[in-house]
């Protein structure tokens, strides 16, 4: 019997882990919770945490469609509550949609990358590059759009999203080893399996 | 640890249970009116036909029976906004400006062309705001997310894709109340056990791991809850070929309405072009 390659009904969890964690990523960009208040100002979002851990836990469709789903939000969130005049551009879905996309490819592609060598590391590094892809992709659009000029995109980036990307990897270390510990005193640790 | 009350200052997401005539129409005109009200109020050329956006969406407030001052505090946001683009206004200039300016320092001014965008950008926002709170009072979870349900089923006929994307959009809709019910609980006996989420500290390592006590705790809840979900529907068999909730009828007084508001919609949009655009050039 050929049951190696399928896991019946992984499908189905797949789907409504993708479902809950999109929803928290929507919770906290309706909470002021979404925002980590750094420095006058700037502040360090973490919307895109959710996006990251789906892709760790769950595999890169699932934190692809989390990264779709935040970034769905953010353009609904753009055209009915704009709060700057950046906001408008986020109406663009090249602007809000894609990059938040790559971000959940891409962390899982770094994440898989690193595993043999060591977990936590490659946790880490998913939440860091996760949170730089983020970044740079929004950024780097709003400059070929020619929304902001690069100097004010580069400044933005060194700025804030290097410290975004630390909180980033900090809570997804937090998130994913705190729900192996729980996992396996279940019996049941399963990451992201190899496909 | 001002605001620590969400549930007061968010008008999204929550259902508002009273007997009028909207709430019992069929979830897909809702939507319809939603959408249709929606395009009005972004792509009229003036911002008077956002205002007329803005009217609708207070006559269907009233019509639902829902308080009118409910609505009002959810434009609270708009201030800044505003406040922030007359700012904006004064110091930068439109190409196409032509009119007369009403005031001004020398190089910084703001006239009247730039009032009129000033306005169109509050009009479209305040619609917009507007008829997504009243859209979420009116509409339960199940309605809105079965009609999504429809929708996904209609464009991607009946597949495996079709199932797991309305499983998914269902199942977030289910959850951000819940997950921003825990968050609140949590919120608070964190805050009753000292944690405090506003660390002075500048040093971002710190600020994150303070931050930890409140991001994991929700995550955990929300993939738990998810855990349990998946395997109710496992050891259901759920999977395959889905029966899924039939749409309900829309009557023929419905039909009527619906048809009825489209006219409004498209004739408030030609008022605006032809009527209004030439009036408000300045």
């Amino acid at each position: 019997m050929q049951e190696t390659k399928e896991r019946m009904g992984s499908g189905i969890r797949k789907a409504i882990v993708a479902g809950a964690l999109s929803a928290v990523s929507i919770t906290l960009f309706l909470t002021p919770f979404g925002y980590i208040p750094w420095i006058a100002g700037a502040s360090l979002t973490v919307m895109h945490v959710p996006a990251i851990i789906g892709a760790v836990l769950e595999g890169p469709v699932v934190g692809a469609i989390i990264g779709g789903i935040f970034g769905i939000t953010s353009l609904i969130k753009a055209a009915t509550a704009p709060q700057g005049p950046i906001d408008v551009f986020f109406t663009n879905p090249l602007v809000s949609i894609l990059p938040r996309v790559l971000v959940g490819l891409c962390a899982w592609g770094v994440f898989s990358l690193l595993r043999k060598l060591n977990q936590k590391i490659s946790l880490v590094a998913a939440g860091i590059a996760g949170s730089i892809v983020n970044s740079i992709l929004v950024l780097g659009i709003l400059v070929v759009l020619k929304a902001i000029p690069i100097e004010i995109a580069v400044g933005v980036f060194v700025a804030n999203s290097l410290v975004e990307a630390v909180a980033a990897a900090i809570l997804t270390l937090g998130v994913v080893s705190a729900w192996k510990g729980i996992e396996s005193r279940q019996a049941k640790a399963r990451i992201a399996k190899e496909e | 640890m001002r605001d620590i009350n969400y549930f007061n200052n968010i008008s999204i997401g929550q259902y508002v249970d009273i007997e009028s005539p909207i709430h019992r129409l069929t979830p897909r005109s809702k939507y319809g009116i939603l959408l249709a009200f929606s395009c009005l109020v972004l792509s009229t050329p003036t911002f008077l036909g956002a205002f007329a956006g803005i009217i609708a969406a207070i006559i269907l407030q009233a019509v639902s029976k829902l308080p009118i001052s409910y609505m009002f505090r959810s434009l609270k946001p708009l201030i800044f906004l505003g406040l922030l683009s007359l700012f904006m206004q004064f110091l930068f200039s439109w190409p196409e400006d032509n009119s007369s300016t009403i005031m001004g320092i020398g190089q910084l001014e703001v006239s009247w062309y730039e009032l009129t965008v000033v306005g169109s950008i509050l009009a479209r926002a305040a619609g917009m705001i507007l008829l997504f709170g009243w859209f979420t009072s009116v509409t339960t979870e199940h309605e809105a997310s079965d009609e999504i349900d429809h929708i996904i089923v209609a464009v991607l006929r009946n597949s495996q894709i079709a199932h797991k994307a309305s499983m998914i959009a269902a199942t977030t809709i289910k959850f951000v109340p819940i997950v921003a019910g825990e968050l609140e609980d949590i919120v608070k006996a964190q805050a009753s056990r000292g944690a405090t989420f506003g660390s002075k500290s500048l040093n971002p390592l710190a600020k994150a791991r303070n931050y930890l006590p409140l991001f994991v705790p929700v995550t955990i809840r929300a993939l738990e809850r998810a855990e349990i979900l998946a395997e109710a529907m496992e050891a259901r068999c759920y999977g395959g070929k889905k029966n899924f909730f039939p749409p309900s009828p829309m009557s023929r007084k419905e039909k009527l309405i619906a048809t009825a508001i489209l006219a409004i919609v498209a004739g408030i949009w030609l008022i605006d072009f032809y009527v209004a655009k030439p009036w408000i050039r300045p």
